[in-house]
């Protein structure tokens, strides 16, 4: 495993180093991705463009009524260790929380996270939920910001091209009677990866009686993080009894579109999705009405 | 290509000779000579190789050489003083927390930064801390207690007498 190595302190100098690279250099965040990948020799690149030396994209920050800004390369565990993120994106913390080991979280980032673009990303859900925006260079050296749910394009691949650069991730601040909740999967309780993963976040009417606004995204059951569109749909403007619930699993259930492979197969992911659907919604709810706490699953 | 890197490792300003590519780990143990830090998966799924990157815990298989270039470094031989093992060590050793004790530098590590930011952690928070560190020995269930009972001492240790805050 032998590359290149740069160490750009401007956004620009990374971009052109990308650009010259046409694809043989990648960027290099926290790491826990790509250098892996490139030790099993599931990836090859030339060289790597460390992005941690360019001021401000390791910043994140949390304003009331400015919502939560994360750059690129915020390692997850400053995110972890904050009671705003904790206490105003609970299912941003819940993901996150699960990913990897703590040594792990304190070096891979978010950004990282999103443009590994794994099916299995675990704050993915979350952020597709949470109505996050994407900010990113794009191959022209062009600014653009894409909702996090149309980032992805494949497994492994997203919106950024060869030169492309995440530079940023905006969650915007939730309304009131507004809750979030995630849960995934896993046979172990630490150092695993999703078989299903799914977020929610309703907002209730101020009766705190109907679902007004509901998002739903679901992991590892589609070649990327999905939105459970027709899920929503059954749930909005609705009372959130156990049934309604019940019918958003199950909807959510028909739509996803999962792969058998070492870790589960279709149909026992498909059937982790009607659980897991049902449990967010569930806590979603719980916590809008404000009854629900952080605490975790 | 090779380049030279300084890297403050326990305290002091080490040179080494090391291409990018190479991990902190593989620096550590095979250019400076510090093997305590064990090399198991080289793919941050065991925790055997957690050292100190700005205080922090990290897997040290993962972080590439010049990342870790002018950071402080903390690794398990900075532990001791003086030849008297640190708290955690001792209780590891009585307790019964070290079998094969490939996992052990790493499990510590991971326990000394716990103890320094939560000096009276639950046993919960203590598996949580040490959740990204796997034994195939022990069961954990003796490195809890071992670093329940260091917790302990340490406290004693401090002049607080141990009482509650």
């Amino acid at each position: 495993m032998r590359f290149d190595y740069f160490e750009p302190t401007s956004l620009d100098e990374a971009c052109g180093l990308l650009r010259e690279g046409a694809g043989a250099r990648k960027p290099l965040a926290g790491g826990t991705d790509i250098v892996i990948q490139l030790r099993r020799r599931a990836a090859q690149c030339q060289g790597l463009v460390n992005l941690k030396r360019i001021p401000g994209l390791a910043d994140w920050s949390c304003a009331r009524d400015g919502g939560l800004h994360i750059g690129a390369c915020t390692p997850m565990r400053d995110l972890e260790t904050a009671a705003a993120v904790a206490g105003g994106y609970p299912s941003l913390f819940e993901a996150i929380r699960v990913v990897g080991s703590l040594q792990l979280r304190n070096i891979a980032s978010v950004g990282g996270n999103l443009c590994n673009a794994s099916p299995s990303a675990d704050t993915a859900p979350p952020l597709m939920v949470l109505g996050a925006t994407a900010s990113f260079r794009n191959d022209d050296g062009g600014q653009e910001s894409v909702p996090v749910e149309d980032f992805f394009a494949g497994p492994g691949a997203s919106v950024l091209g060869n030169a492309g650069l995440l530079l940023s991730v905006d969650v915007p601040e939730p309304a009131p009677h507004t809750g979030d909740a995630f849960e995934r999967f896993t046979p172990r309780s630490a150092m695993d990866i999703a078989i299903a993963s799914a977020a929610a976040r309703v907002t209730l009417d101020p009766d705190r009686d109907h679902i007004e606004a509901v998002r739903i995204a679901l992991g590892a059951v589609a070649p990327t993080p999905i939105r459970a569109l027709r899920a929503e749909d059954l749930v909005r403007e609705k009372e959130p009894t156990p049934e309604v619930l019940q019918q958003a699993g199950a909807a959510a259930m028909e739509q996803c579109n999962p792969i058998d492979d070492i870790r589960g197969t279709a149909a026992y992911r498909k059937e982790l999705v009607r659980i897991l659907v049902v449990r967010v919604l569930r806590r979603a709810v719980e916590r809008a009405r404000g009854d629900g706490g952080t605490e975790t699953p | 290509m090779k380049q030279r890197y300084v890297l403050r490792v326990n305290g002091r300003d080490l040179e080494a000779e090391a291409g990018a590519h190479e991990s902190l780990l593989d620096v550590l143990r095979e250019r400076l000579r510090l093997t305590g830090s064990k090399k198991g998966c080289n793919e941050a799924e065991c925790g055997s190789c957690t050292v100190l990157l700005d205080g922090r815990p990290v897997v040290s298989c993962l972080v590439l050489v010049p990342d870790a270039a002018d950071r402080d470094v903390v690794t398990i031989e900075a532990l001791a003083e003086e030849g008297v093992p640190h708290p955690i060590q001792r209780q590891m050793v009585e307790q019964g927390g070290v079998q094969c004790g490939y996992c052990t530098p790493g499990m510590i590590m991971s326990a000394y930064a716990l103890l320094r930011d939560n000096p009276d952690p639950t046993d919960e928070e203590i598996r949580f801390a040490i959740s990204g560190n796997i034994c195939r020995c022990t069961g954990y269930g003796k490195i809890v207690k071992a670093v329940r009972a260091a917790a302990l001492e340490m406290k004693e240790q401090s002049g607080n007498g141990g009482a509650a805050s």
